[in-house]
């Protein structure tokens, strides 16, 4: 011990002529997704699954997951667009008995494929294929194929760059390959390139695979189906000011409608989704469909990416080195990260585990977003008090969601879902969830429609769930004017829309049609 | 500008001097044999700013000083998961390693942070070699131990 102390302070003596954070040239570093866009996280969805034609109370059968990665894709931007990363591991965990813990996980793992080495982009093609003309230069004679033909399959020749990958179950450690039993590779839906190139519609329909037990997987760049002024939410809260005269605040008229009154940032814009539907049976504790008022109906949902990480104990066993993953981020609740965890924090937050939240819930109770809101209009968004105890329901097991007796758990950012709620049917649904009434929507979970920028808007900052001196106006019209996706959703799993097509996407922008005004 | 709309940047800049002054205790505590101060110091600077890796780097030195092996390398993991490629935390990663015994593994670290070090940081650059003639004569390199002590004089001569 005296020795070690004695190389310390030999080393500390050296070190000690470099001020805090200058013994390395990156001191201000961003937090790390932003350096690591194929780990980023964009959003997590948890609902249970319906159809175009939705009765209402239909009994509740199957829970669709949807992970979506890598933000702000455009789709035109070749040549090797946008594959996930093989060496990233995206999981959906599992909290089924209320400890924050995940008892079981989807794990998602890719490999890329480039089986046109010599082509200058990942995908090419057009109608049956095109040859070099009559006056072909020597030595490529006139005939030969020059162009393959429009990409139709997932195998089609002119998918030069494919991706297949693997989901497994994991639960108590075993892992056990979903779909093992088929001899059907399933591929990734690559980036709708344009309608020369492919039949994207036949893609996504054909990345749509059925495995054994009522389980279906999808893996593919889509239309990213998050919507929100960005510009506006991130330019210190600078809200367009639309009807009601007051920036940020909608009339009764914009908080109802169905289009947009602001610009929607995202739109047109691409993501990687993973999505994956699966029986209930398979979620709750109990192996069975539990009823909404039932303890063991809700079950907590987050997300992960991991990447192969170096440990500073090795393991003896040299095969095992590479075993060690560290989380690069998880998500629960959508925009906790993003609006309430401090930016000194977020790295720590985004790569802890849930059932560890307790260390941050300072930022919980007492957000500055509200008080940010507060100040900028001068008091007219009034504030609850802290501690923020009517947030506390996105946190615990709690009801609404939870039923009356199911236990709290830690503090811990899950998106809960009651799996015995029936979806409602899609034209009754309500963009704010529960919060309008929508018993199926966030925070009971996440639907793809539900319009999480607003509620958040109206929950943590107009505080509406502090009572009836913040549930009313102005802060239970709160809002950025956007209310709906550019893209309509499918009805059917996986639901998201369509990738937009790399030759003829449109992103709207403040000014134009649709896009709002620009004040 | 009225100086109630400069609190804030006041408050953030108290913050910064805090945080700095606070990490020069620490180390200041460290060198002087009191570790528990420097743990202390090092875990409440921690709980304000754990995105930060100084405070990490400080609790390894400290727990490790204090022969609380366990946090120091919990501590040292948070510092190489939160920035892999970063030299603070992958010199700790040699230093616990060769603690450990793992002299190949503390080899494979410190090469991995020397990569990374600017090639202008001499002084830590030297201190890296340093280190590392200590694990070549610890595995018997003797020659190789001898290479490198003539680096780090022509280092700190051309320093000079």
């Amino acid at each position: 011990m005296q020795k070690l102390r004695a190389t310390l302070a030999l080393l500390l003596a050296e070190l000690m002529l470099l001020p805090f954070g200058a013994v390395a040239s990156n001191h201000r570093e961003a937090p790390i997704t932003a350096l690591d866009h194929k780990a980023d996280i964009t959003d997590l969805y948890a609902f249970v699954s319906y159809s175009a034609n939705q009765a209402p109370n239909t009994a509740p059968s199957k829970v669709t997951l949807i992970l979506c990665v890598d933000p702000l894709l455009e789709p035109a931007n070749g040549p090797t667009y946008f594959p996930f990363d093989p060496n990233v591991v995206y999981e959906i965990k599992i909290d089924n008995n209320n400890d924050a813990e995940a008892d079981m996980s989807f794990e998602f793992r890719f490999q890329t494929q480039q089986t046109q080495p010599g082509l200058f982009t990942a995908m090419a093609g057009a109608g049956d294929g095109v040859a070099a003309p009559a006056n072909s230069p020597a030595p490529v004679p006139a005939g030969t194929p020059i162009v393959p033909p429009r990409i139709t399959s997932l195998t089609s020749a002119g998918l030069g760059q494919r991706q297949p990958y693997i989901v497994s179950l994991v639960r108590n450690d075993i892992v056990n390959r979903l779909g093992a039993e088929l001899s059907q590779t399933m591929y990734a839906v690559p980036a709708n390139i344009g309608p020369r190139t492919m039949d994207y519609s036949a893609l996504y329909k054909e990345g749509t695979y059925s495995l054994p037990g009522g389980v279906k997987v999808f893996a593919g760049t889509v239309d990213d189906p998050f919507w929100i002024d960005l510009g506006g939410a991130f330019d210190t809260i600078n809200l367009r000011k639309l009807g009601s005269g007051v920036p940020g605040v909608l009339t009764d008229m914009e908080d109802s409608a169905k289009e947009n009154f602001a610009s929607d940032t995202v739109s047109g814009y691409a993501v990687n989704a993973i999505a994956i539907e699966v029986p209930i049976e398979m979620l709750t504790r109990t192996g069975r469909v539990e009823p909404a008022d039932s303890r063991a109906a809700t079950i907590g949902v987050w997300a992960t990416t991991s990447r192969p990480s170096m440990t500073v104990r090795r393991s003896p066993d040299v095969m095992m080195n590479s075993g060690p993953l560290r989380q690069v981020q998880r998500i629960g609740n959508p925009l906790i990260n993003e609006l309430l965890i401090g930016i000194g924090s977020k790295d720590k937050f985004s790569m802890d585990v849930p059932k560890n939240d307790a260390q941050f819930a300072n930022f919980l109770l007492d957000p500055l977003l509200p008080r940010v809101v507060n100040a900028l209009t001068n008091g007219v968004v009034a504030i609850p008090a802290a501690p923020r105890t009517d947030l506390l329901p996105l946190v615990t097991y709690a009801p609404p969601i939870a039923a009356a007796g199911t236990p709290a758990g830690p503090v811990a950012d899950l998106l809960r879902l009651n799996t015995g709620v029936p979806a409602t049917p899609p034209a009754m649904a309500n963009r704010m969830g529960l919060l309008g009434g929508d018993a199926a929507g966030f925070p009971n979970g996440r639907r793809l429609m539900d319009d999480v920028v607003d509620i958040a808007l109206r929950v943590a900052v107009g505080g509406v769930l502090a009572g009836p001196n913040f549930n009313k106006f102005p802060n239970n019209r709160l809002g950025d004017g956007v209310n709906v996706n550019d893209a309509p959703y499918k009805m059917e799993f996986p639901y998201v829309a369509e990738c937009p097509s790399g030759r003829d996407r449109r992103h709207i922008d403040p000014g134009e049609p649709g896009g709002g005004p620009i004040q | 500008m009225s100086l109630r709309s400069l609190l804030p940047l006041l408050a953030l800049t108290l913050t910064t001097a805090w945080a700095q002054a606070s990490f020069s205790d620490g180390q200041k505590a460290l060198a002087s044999g009191d570790a528990q101060k420097a743990l202390t110091i090092a875990r409440a600077l921690n709980k304000q700013m754990p995105d930060e890796l100084d405070p990490w780097g400080l609790i390894v030195d400290a727990a490790r000083a204090l022969g609380k092996t366990e946090e120091a390398e919990k501590a040292a993991q948070w510092m190489i998961n939160l920035r892999p490629d970063d030299p603070r935390g992958l010199w700790r990663v040699a230093s616990l390693r060769e603690d450990a015994g793992d002299l190949s593994g503390a080899e494979e670290a410190l090469v991995l942070c020397y990569n990374r070090v600017s090639r202008t940081d001499t002084a830590w650059r030297a201190t890296l070699m340093k280190q590392m003639v200590r694990l070549y004569t610890k595995t018997g390199r003797t020659k190789e131990a001898e290479r490198l002590t003539q680096e780090i004089s022509k280092l700190t001569e051309n320093k000079k």
